[in-house]
């Protein structure tokens, strides 16, 4: 009953046009109280605090800072040329676009909403000037921005390897080839997409635009290049890499004397709005994990689970299932805390690697960014596109194929994943 | 009766298993009266937070370091004064001082927070070690070396005293750090090390006994209160048979996990220190002199040097 | 008449409460980044930390989230999925949008309440910063605080006809 006012009263309130933050605060709140916990109510503001104070998290700021940045200064327009140059000549071509550039920023970026905040405003401001429906760019640009979780460097990743006693960079290589595979597998989508619906292309670009885009957009072009090199040298942490992106960015908005310091200001304004909001979810969602945990909610699947099946087979098709669930309603990080110790002992009992599963658990739970009821990357691209956020959840189903497909290749083919680690690590 | 009880660490850790094994014995000794519902790392909030659903009774008790009481008496960091104690012995006793027992008795009284039993007899450790990428033995090794921190006061001042670049990083960026040589060294418990896979970056392992430590179970006075008598001596009887399990447990996991990680190539040494206790009683005696520690500190220290 | 004006000018000292609000956590974010900026390049050129940075980040991120949290709300930042009220009409809408208010006021009311329970038990001082731990909560309470009042004069202010929703 509690997880029905939990989870209905969510939906419901958010159905009738309650905004998210404020429809998540009450019905967990609701759930909190009805639990019998009215007495100890102070762990509202506690668990809010615990979600919020979470240094794993310190780099969503950063990273939207710097794609923010990278609008003002028109540093994102130049990554957006250059892949404008290459692969905007095929059908669809912007939409191919909206692809590659998410798959450049992802070496530089742990997160997709930082993508979809940084990139995707003017991937959705293109594909709207060049006449695509807005809800599929809108849609397109949060499908791609899955990418950022799973080529490394990865915070979710990172939070993971912590809770499961995993080696992180036996994560990172596990999720490389997967990675890629999904690049490759939303292209063909998109092209398929873009057949049927008679998408534009772009004039083809001469390889000397391919090279003065190139040389154009080089100072973004090497960014990933720059922070992921400042990571593996030592020269920062993964987290303190997104302030190193903002400084780079702002290095190049002098060098192209195109930023003010009204536009630094601005963009700092927008990305304390952008975080404050994920953020808050995240406290919320911490309040809403706590009230799971404690009724052992997970404990008693894995449990039933158990009690029903002894086929693995069975078991990853039904544990992929609850990820996907769990994550269109708890934020990912606090979800990987409250899951990953209950998980484990019955992972180990089917003889599922903890590595795989950490790749489906991570891309399981990003799927809840683009998935209604509390899709953040939803929201956000909603706002960013000016749509209503149902139009675009419905723009976004068939391109969840290849994330699904994905999915189930993950689930179902251990080599996909731990092939690359065993190679490069034993 | 069910009691709620965090675990700071995996349930599959020896010491996860120690409390998973008191869980069962208070089933047992109590006749199925008291249940013990395990939540293990941090499912319901970091420690701070845990330690006040404890407070409040929300949770019912805990399994941590000890020096999470430092929550409501700052003198509690000096439990883990580094090159403070001569030998787990000393240490042990200086825990059974009036002194650490009046610090007990005012946070049982402040915050219905008291701990079960001897909290000693639960080995943390067994002892603490450095893992660092390159090796470590003297006092003039430590001069400049980049050794990772949590943020704890005294901690840092005290590496800092010895020499070294103490570095403020959180746990998740710990392994990053070692491989990608951010940082030199960070300081675990041995029964800790493997799990981390610290060692995968950094291939030296020195003990330095910086301190002792032990894993306290902290419980809810008044719920502790509320149980009949014969379920309080179930808790207690459960807490001293699993004590000795889980204890046996760390100090076995210990030698296995060595062994496992002498394979990986991981060199294993022992610190010089005496040349660490003796500069860092001078950092002792100069926080006594402006009268920075705790009353009565160093004199509970003193008397308990030898046995009596 | 005056009545009237005064419920319009308290209106318009929210939206200024509002924007002062989201200037402080912009200015708190500026700071964040300039420390850690500073942290790294002081680290490139002298190798070493300037001091421990992380437990101050931590403590400013928390305060800019809580900070940002009132204007957040008011300037209708907090997403809602529009499909049922774009389809209900003026009235419909008024009535969502009250009852948003309603929520906000129980909600912020709610988190008010625990104020004294929260500054009693988050004790002990944060590690490196020294402050006790409820300062973290602290802008918290203060963005609930004026958002509570704030949905009081918003819900007086569509139930007398000064405010009108907006349609997607
Ligand atoms: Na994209
Ligand atoms: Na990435």
């Amino acid at each position: 009953m509690t997880g029905v006012i939990l989870f209905g009263g969510f939906v419901a309130l958010v159905v009738l046009g309650i905004p998210v933050i404020r429809a998540l605060a009450c019905s967990a709140i609701a759930a909190f109280l009805y639990a019998g916990f009215g007495r100890t109510s102070f762990l509202v503001p506690q668990q809010i605090l615990e979600g919020v104070d979470a240094a794993s998290l310190l780099a969503i700021p950063f990273f939207i800072m710097a794609g923010n940045l990278m609008n003002a200064a028109g540093v994102s327009d130049r990554i957006f040329a250059f892949a404008s140059a290459v692969v905007g000549r095929f059908r669809g071509g912007l939409a191919q676009v909206n692809i590659l550039a998410s798959l450049i920023f992802s070496g530089a970026s742990g997160s997709a909403l930082a993508d979809i905040a940084g990139l995707g405003t003017i991937e959705i401001r293109a594909m709207r000037q060049r006449g695509y429906n807005a809800d599929f760019s809108a849609a397109l640009t949060i499908a791609s921005s899955m990418l950022g979780p799973l080529i490394p460097p990865s915070i979710g990743l990172i939070v993971y390897a912590y809770l499961s006693e995993t080696s992180v960079v036996r994560l990172f290589l596990a999720t490389l080839l997967p990675g890629l595979l999904l690049a490759a597998m939303m292209m063909v989508n998109v092209a398929w997409l873009a057949r049927r619906r008679e998408m534009p292309r772009e004039e083809p670009a001469s390889l000397r635009e391919i090279g003065s885009t190139a040389i154009h957009g080089i100072g973004a072009l090497v960014s990933p290049a720059i922070i992921l090199g400042a990571i593996f040298t030592g020269v920062t942490t993964a987290t303190e890499a997104g302030v190193l992106a903002c400084l780079w960015t702002l290095f190049l908005g002098w060098l192209y004397r195109s930023l003010t310091l009204r536009d630094i200001w601005n963009a700092a304004r927008s990305t304390v709005t952008a975080t404050a909001f994920i953020m808050i979810i995240v406290g919320f969602s911490a309040l809403v994990g706590w009230l799971v945990a404690i009724q052992a909610l997970p404990q008693a699947l894995a449990d039933f689970t158990l009690a029903n099946t002894d086929s693995k087979f069975v078991f990853i098709g039904i544990l992929s299932l609850f990820l996907l669930v769990i994550g269109c309603f708890i934020e990912s990080v606090p979800a990987k805390i409250i899951l990953v110790p209950m998980l484990l002992p019955v992972l180990d009992k089917f003889g599922v690697d903890r590595i795989q599963f950490g790749v489906l658990l991570t891309l399981a739970l990003s799927i809840g960014i683009a998935t209604p009821p509390m899709g953040v990357g939803l929201f956000i691209a909603s706002k960013i596109a000016n749509r209503p956020i149902e139009n675009v959840a419905a723009a976004i189903l068939p391109l969840m194929l290849p994330l699904l497909l994905l999915l189930v290749m993950i689930a179902y083919w251990p080599a996909l994943t731990l092939w690359l680690p065993t190679l490069v690590m034993g | 009766e069910t009691w709620r009880m965090a675990v700071d660490q995996s349930l599959e850790s020896p010491e996860g298993k120690g409390v998973q094994r008191f869980a069962d014995l208070v089933k047992e000794y109590s006749g199925g009266d008291l249940t013990i519902q395990l939540f293990p790392f941090e499912q319901l909030g970091k420690t701070d937070a845990v330690m006040e659903q404890l407070a409040s009774n929300v949770i019912q008790i805990q399994s941590a370091g000890l020096v999470r009481l430092i929550k409501w008496n700052p003198d509690i960091a000096y439990m883990n004064a580094p090159f403070m104690f001569e030998g787990r012995d000393h240490w042990v006793r200086f825990m059974h001082s009036d002194l650490v027992k009046g610090w007990f008795d005012g946070i049982a009284e402040k915050a219905h927070v008291a701990v079960l039993g001897d909290p000693t007899i639960f080995l943390r450790g067994p002892y603490r070690v450095m893992v660092s990428t390159k090796p470590v033995q003297t006092i003039d090794d430590l001069s400049g070396l980049r050794l990772r921190m949590h943020p704890d006061d005294l901690a840092v001042e005290a590496w800092k005293y010895l020499g070294c670049d103490v570095r403020i990083m959180a746990w998740s960026e710990v392994y990053q750090g070692l491989s990608r040589s951010m940082i030199d060294a960070v300081n675990s418990p041995i029964s800790l090390v493997e799990s981390t896979r610290f060692q995968e970056a950094a291939k030296n392992v020195a003990e330095h006994d910086e301190y002792w430590q032990s894993v306290g179970f902290m419980m809810n006075t008044d719920a502790y209160a509320a149980l009949s008598e014969k379920d309080q001596q179930a808790l207690q009887k459960a807490y001293v048979e699993a004590s000795a399990y889980g204890t046996e447990l760390v100090e076995n996991s210990v030698d296995d996990s060595i062994k496992r990680m002498k394979e990986e190539g991981v060199t294993f040494g022992k610190m010089e220190t005496g040349p660490m206790v003796a500069r860092m009683q001078q950092f002792y005696d100069e926080k006594d002199a402006a009268g920075a520690l705790p009353e009565g500190f160093l004199a509970a220290v003193a008397a308990t040097r030898s046995a009596q | 008449m005056p009545k009237r004006l005064g419920l319009k000018r308290l209106g318009h000292l929210f939206d200024v409460l509002a924007e002062a609000f989201q200037q402080a956590a912009t200015a708190i974010l500026v700071a964040i980044l300039a420390l850690n900026a500073a942290n790294i390049l002081y680290r490139l050129t002298m190798g070493t930390d300037i001091g421990p940075v992380l437990p101050w980040t931590m403590l400013l991120f928390v305060w800019m989230v809580f900070v940002g949290f009132f204007p957040l709300c008011h300037m209708g930042n907090d997403v809602a999925v529009e499909f049922l009220t774009n389809r209900m009409g003026p009235a419909g809408r008024k009535v969502i949008a009250v009852a948003t208010d309603v929520l906000t006021f129980l909600l912020t009311g709610f988190l008010l309440l625990q104020v004294q329970r929260v500054i009693a038990s988050q004790v002990g001082e944060l590690p490196m910063v020294g402050l006790e731990r409820y300062w973290l909560s602290v802008p918290l309470f203060i963005s609930c605080g004026a958002l509570m009042v704030d949905s009081v004069v918003q819900a007086a202010l569509r139930l007398t006809g000064r405010k009108a929703e907006r349609q997607a």
